[in-house]
């Protein structure tokens, strides 16, 4: 990890200077190369260890500004793919995808499966299952500072753990950042480390309650008490990593820290900044994992030119020509901000490829038409990665393929020795190969 | 079920007589089990016993390959633990039953060929299902969390916002099999629980008095419009005509520094105005993208000054914003003398903010922890400390034995947590984990803390611990006070069930039912039954399209919930029949829900009892504006979801879904072609028509109600239509008119019906279809378990009983209360 190869990050510097609130000078994030490499007592930085990441637009894109009419490299441009044609070759936009089964409680209930694959969301005797991130981060847990994120802009998180329990999501950049980047002072750390201390003593506590317990229930409620039982140890182990990870100071990046998007209907800025620390996050191995819910809104959302209208409301648009248009003008917008995240994994070396390279990106949606919500042929994009990509593949419009299939692939990726994922039906789909 | 609990003497017979008599033993009870338990003859061999039926009347089409509606008998598996496969069995039971299967026009079995399927796999599926159900382990869901410490310790903390969402079965967060838990939780729980013990316990040596903030607009910002569009009294009062203007009525002076519980009073009158005017007051702060939370609509009449008030819980840094609402002056922007405008203003005399209130010093939960234990301020070095602002006491423990002292708080604290009967064991290794710290070298205030943190992140207080087979005295306690108030029985409960005057008392429970009825805390009831069976948590999933209709506002959007609320009350309190769940004579209103409802003569912006015109449309769940904007997307309405929303809710069946591979049926607003025309080609397939000759009809009716309640004969349309000459606030409206709605339809029972007041007609004389549905509904919510097929005898009965009583709610809610399902596992 040495010469800086950073690019000037293509973001719009309005974005970021006013995420990052007080911002020196941009190019400044050269500087961190070596105060990182200078930190790394201990843990060492790795060098090309596979990460992952996911992406989830929970209304959708119009399909018709997204999928090109024909397969391969040479298709006639969409509005949609253009903003993202600098990475053409490094990213593989797929259709005629989609778990099974999706048909939930409401129209928007695929959001809670879109990792997971568990069908029949939301309805009778439905239980969730542990979303991709999750098996992935098992695998990887106590290597690095986070086993995973579970980030979201303004909603839900798209991680699950094994019992079907939804993991909430960090929506504040700057206490992200704070927690990755800052140390604390001495006191601090003290401090972490008796509560760490206490929280063991607290659960070896709650554990002989529940051991007492245990022995007076019946069978079913055994079963719902070992939930309680695997959190305790789950907790127990993580603390036993935080332990590790206390003494050991962190990477220190030259990046003031980010101050947070107040307006709660700015998504595309809540989305810019994240992604800057998503990349962060990445680039200095605080984790491998990470899950991130762009987020949907009720509301107008701000701060993108021609759109006065609640963005929900957009996506049903009942095919009128004025509301399409306006989903347009935010749609387009999302995929300028999904470029620039890609630019700035692409301009961060490491060991001889770019960051992109090391990061399978999995950019899609639960939807794919929120105007119906319908739950088949998503839109899913997977960039980077170290895949052989098509540029453009559609399967089955019909007969979907298994999303799981697609899956199976990037656990493996992981290095999880796996052969099945959810409702998956194959190791991989066609036009997802690893090179 | 007993039949895992092995034999206490059984252990002792084993290691005398070795083998033998184990065996005997063993064999004993297997034949003892089989003896007293029916299900535990092997379910699956129920499924030869119908192949004659399905053989002459099923095959057809069920069959060899043959698949319709999903449906192939010889690829369904016979595993009724299965959930899947018990849901098939189960349906096809009810379509049997209920004579939709086999089809009018195929060869129908004799009576007597019905009853016999109907018998056969009726048992089965009791025998599956009897064994199968029971509360599973049911811990507390978020808002029963919040509720629960709140209620203990005094504190009026969100914590729900830091736990992760309840996942749901059906519409209900409460079902113990649903809600799972994860070392997400346990850590949420610790850290909560670490905050209610630091908001309950007293900072200072006496009760904070509260401020009194005076709150009113900027000077420079009323010196810019005073004369022109704002007028001053000579009480000092400031007229404003319209919502706009002053920052929006941002009262930008005076604000709250802390977080708390405030009194709000605003004083003041109509003006120019012969009617009340009605303002809208909430909170609002500078942060961008903050909450502006709604405080409320109150009236203030012409003449004499009116003094509203509100108490509520305001985050710091927030101020005041006061609007007059409904009331514009059209020519605002250019005017230049107030004097020449004779409409009607607000004239404000004062706004405050007092707070933050204090209800008890010191807490209950100080109390709890440190009632008989000498807390006291540590001297300041200079004493005269004590009188500088800035002074914060530091306070110490004295304690002469500090074990003793710790046991007995901590015994306290379990006793109100575990919400029953302690043991001394019980609490010893949260006194071992006080003394551990203490050992470290904590404080005796920090090792309780943690001793406390520890009792309340613990499964004891989690989750609601029920035994098998019939409720002890203490958990009918809790289910009884988790039912009616979403939080843990009272004083009153608790020491009934000490004293085991619950169980087997019919006559006290249902005086202990009644109280709860009556306690402010039954609001929860309210609030969160109606957000699970009328899905009235989804109220703001959508904002409704503001170029279609432009006429929903905030006052709308306040008063909607409320309704639906306040008729589920009246429906209670009042005990009247089931029918008017679908039918009533009256409606509960207030000025706004009246005039969107086209009703005369309603003012006040209070929710009211209010008669109906003879033949109003209105009455009832069915047409209020709350469920006709969560059945529907903000833009549109479809049939379908509407229909599917009736019969889960109001018929209790749920629909299955649509089979593999059909897309849904997009809309289209363009004003070609209305949903129920696009749905209609949908509908002619053979594969959807079985299902959707039952879900669409009612929705049918209910197209009379666009997304937002109001009544319609033609839709709204943003492209083609009639111009319509309606204005807004001051505007004229975008919209235009559409085609026509067809409101017609025809159940699957035949009876046709031309509108929505046909279809209410028709429902509201199932009064046992009704009923039935409402106590599964109430006994789902209060067990924390679904009903299944061998509940329904029981759901039968309590339907019978109702009958005897007109249908009347509150009597439903005490037979729901008094039956067997409520007092079981």
């Amino acid at each position: 990890m040495n010469a800086p190869h950073i690019a000037r990050p293509a973001m719009h510097r309005r974005h970021f200077l006013r995420g990052m609130g007080t911002c020196i000078a941009l190019p400044l994030l050269d500087a961190m190369i070596p105060s990182m490499a200078a930190s790394g007592a201990g843990k060492r930085l790795s060098t090309g260890a596979p990460r992952f990441v996911a992406m989830n637009a929970g209304l959708g894109f119009h399909a018709p500004f997204l999928f090109p009419d024909t397969e391969g490299t040479d298709y006639q441009t969409t509005p949609y793919l253009e903003q993202i044609k600098g990475h053409h070759g490094n990213f593989t936009l797929f259709s005629g995808l989609s778990h099974p089964s999706q048909n939930g409680n409401n129209g928007h209930a695929s959001s809670m499966t879109w990792l997971t694959s568990a069908p029949r969301p939301g309805l009778a005797g439905f239980k969730n299952t542990i979303s991709l991130d999750q098996l992935m981060a098992r695998k990887i847990a106590g290597q690095t500072r986070m086993p995973f994120l579970t980030l979201s802009t303004r909603s839900s998180s798209l991680s699950w753990s094994a019992n079907g329990v939804q993991i909430p999501a960090e929506k504040s950049p700057s206490k992200l950042f704070q927690q990755l980047f800052v140390e604390g002072t001495e006191e601090e750390i003290a401090g972490e480390i008796r509560d760490l201390h206490r929280g063991r003593s607290i659960l070896d506590t709650v554990l002989k309650d529940a051991q007492r317990l245990n022995q007076s229930l019946g069978a079913q409620d055994r079963v719902k008490l070992d939930e309680y039982f695997t959190s305790v140890r789950d907790l127990e182990v993580r603390i036993q990593q935080n332990e590790d990870w206390v003494h050991q100071p962190k990477p220190k990046v030259n990046v003031d820290p980010p101050r947070d998007i107040d307006d709660s209907n700015d998504v595309l800025a809540r989305q810019r900044l994240m992604y800057e620390m998503m990349a962060l996050a990445l680039q200095t191995d605080s984790t491998r994992v990470i899950t991130f819910n762009l987020g949907t809104l009720n509301s107008v959302p701000s701060n993108i030119e021609g759109v006065r209208s609640d963005w929900h409301n957009l996506s049903h648009h009942g095919k009128d020509e004025a509301k399409i248009d306006e989903l347009k003008l935010i749609e387009l917008a999302e995929f300028q901000a999904f470029n620039e995240f890609l630019n700035r994994l692409t301009s961060i070396e490491e060991a001889g490829k770019t960051l992109l390279d090391h990061t399978a990106v999995l950019f899609g949606s639960n939807l794919g038409n929120a105007a119906s919500h319908d739950w088949h042929n998503l839109p899913i994009i997977i960039a980077g990665g170290g895949y052989r990509h098509k540029a453009y593949v559609a399967h089955d419009p019909k007969n979907n393929t298994p999303l799981a299939n697609v899956f199976v692939s990037l656990a493996q990726r992981m290095g999880l020795e796996t052969d099945h994922f959810g409702s998956s039906t194959a190791e991989s789909v066609r036009g997802l190969e690893r090179a | 079920m007993m039949q895992s609990t092995p034999n206490p003497k059984s252990g002792d017979a084993s290691s005398c007589v070795p083998m033998t008599s184990t065996a005997r033993w063993a064999l004993f009870i297997f034949s003892l089990v089989i003896l007293i338990h029916p299900s535990f003859a092997p379910a699956q061999e129920f499924k030869p016993a119908l192949n004659t039926f399905f053989a002459a009347y099923c095959n057809d089409c069920h069959a060899d390959g043959a698949d319709e509606g999903g449906l192939s008998l010889d690829q369904l598996g016979a595993d009724l633990n299965d959930a899947a496969v018990f849901a098939q069995w189960e349906r096809i039971y009810d379509r049997v039953h209920d004579g939709e299967m086999p089809p009018q026009d195929a060869t129908q079995p004799s009576q007597t060929h019905r009853s016999t399927l109907t018998r056969i796999l009726g048992d089965a599926l009791t025998q599956a299902h009897t064994t199968a159900k029971g509360t599973v382990l049911r811990r507390l869901n978020r808002r029963e969390y919040q509720n629960t410490l709140n209620d203990l310790f005094g504190t009026s903390l969100q914590l729900q916002s830091m736990l992760p969402e309840d996942a749901r079965s059906h519409e209900f967060d409460n079902v113990g099999e649903a809600l799972g838990v994860s070392m997400t939780h346990l850590e949420r729980y610790i850290e909560a629980a670490g905050l209610v013990f630091d908001h309950a316990v007293a900072t200072s040596t006496e009760a904070p008095e509260p401020k009194l903030i005076d709150c009113h607009y900027r000077d420079s910002e009323v010196e810019r419009v005073l004369g022109k569009t704002v007028k001053r009294l000579e009480d000092g009062a400031l007229v404003r005509f319209s919502p706009s203007g002053l920052s929006n009525g941002h009262l930008r002076e005076g604000g709250t520094h802390k977080a708390g519980k405030y009194r709000i009073r605003v004083t003041g009158y109509a003006y120019q105005s012969d009617a009340p005017i009605v303002v809208n007051v909430s909170g609002t702060s500078y942060q961008a993208g903050s909450d502006t939370p709604l405080l409320g609509f109150f009236a203030f009449p012409p003449g004499k000054p009116t003094t509203i008030e509100v108490v509520t819980w305001i985050d710091q840094r927030y101020m005041l914003r006061i609007n007059p609402y409904g009331i514009l002056d059209p020519d605002a922007r250019n005017r230049t003398d107030v004097n020449t405008y004779t409409g009607p203003g607000f004239a404000l005399l004062s706004a405050t903010m007092e707070g933050p209130l204090v209800d008890e010093f010191p807490s209950r939960g100080h109390r709890l922890a440190f009632d008989g234990i000498q807390r006291i301020e540590i001297e300041p070095r200079n004493p005269n400390d004590r009188k500088k602002s800035w002074y914060k006491p530091k306070f110490t423990i004295e304690s002469k034995d500090e074990t003793s002292d710790a046991r007995r708080s901590l015994q306290r604290v379990a006793l109100y947590a575990f919400r029953r009967t302690v043991t001394d064991d019980e609490v010893t290794p949260y006194l071992e984990l006080f003394n551990a710290e203490r050992a470290k070298g904590a404080s005796f205030e920090t090792a309780l803390r943690t001793a406390i943190v520890a009792i309340l992140s613990s499964p004891s207080f989690l989750y609601l611990n029920e035994p098998e087979g019939l409720l002890d005295d203490f958990a009918l306690a809790n289910r009884l006070a988790y039912f009616l108030t979403r939080t843990s029985p009272d004083r009153t409960l608790l020491s009934l069930a000490y004293r085991k005057q619950l169980t087997g008392n019919p006559a006290v429970l249902h005086q202990q039912a009644q109280r709860l009825m009556g306690d402010p805390k039954f609001n929860r009831f309210l609030t969160d039954f109606c957000d699970a069976w009328l899905n009235l948590r989804e109220i703001d999933f959508t904002v409704p399209d503001s170029k279609l209709f432009p006429e929903y506002d905030a006052f709308l959007n306040d008063s909607i919930r409320k309704e639906t609320e306040a008729f589920l009350e009246e429906l209670i309190v009042s005990n009247l029949p089931v029918s008017n769940v679908v039918k009533s004579d009256f409606a509960m209103l207030n000025r706004r829900l009246a005039k969107h409802y086209g009703i005369e003569s309603v003012d006040g912006v209070e929710i009211r009892k209010v008669n109906l015109p003879p033949n109003s449309i209105r009455g009832g769940f069915l047409s209020q504006a709350s469920i006709l904007k969560v059945t529907a997307n903000g833009t549109h309405t479809s049939p379908v979801v509407r229909g599917v929303w009736v019969m889960e809710r109001i018929f209790g069946e749920t629909p299955p879904p649509p089979p593999p591979g059909i897309p849904g049926v997009e809309p289209d607003v363009r004003g070609a072609a209305t949903l129920r025309e696009l749905l209609d080609k949908h509908r002619d397939l053979p594969n959807c028509q079985a299902c959707h000759e039952k879900i669409d009809p009612p929705g049918f009716a209910l197209e009379q109600f666009n997304p937002i309640g109001g009544y319609r004969e033609q839709f709204r349309s943003i492209g083609e239509g009639q111009k319509v000459d309606t204005t807004v606030r001051g505007r004229s409206v975008q919209y235009r008119l559409g085609p026509a709605v067809d409101p017609s339809g025809r159940l699957a029972t035949g009876r046709s019906f031309e509108d929505f007041r046909g279809l209410r007609d028709i429902l509201a004389q199932d009064e046992d279809r009704l009923a039935s549905a409402l106590a599964t509904k109430l006994l789902t919510f209060a067990t924390g378990r679904e009903m299944g097929f061998s509940d329904r005898p029981e759901i039968a009965r309590i339907v019978k009983q109702a009958a005897q009583r007109q249908y009347r709610v509150q009597d439903l809610i005490h037979q729901v209360i008094a039956s067997r399902i409520f007092q079981e596992k």
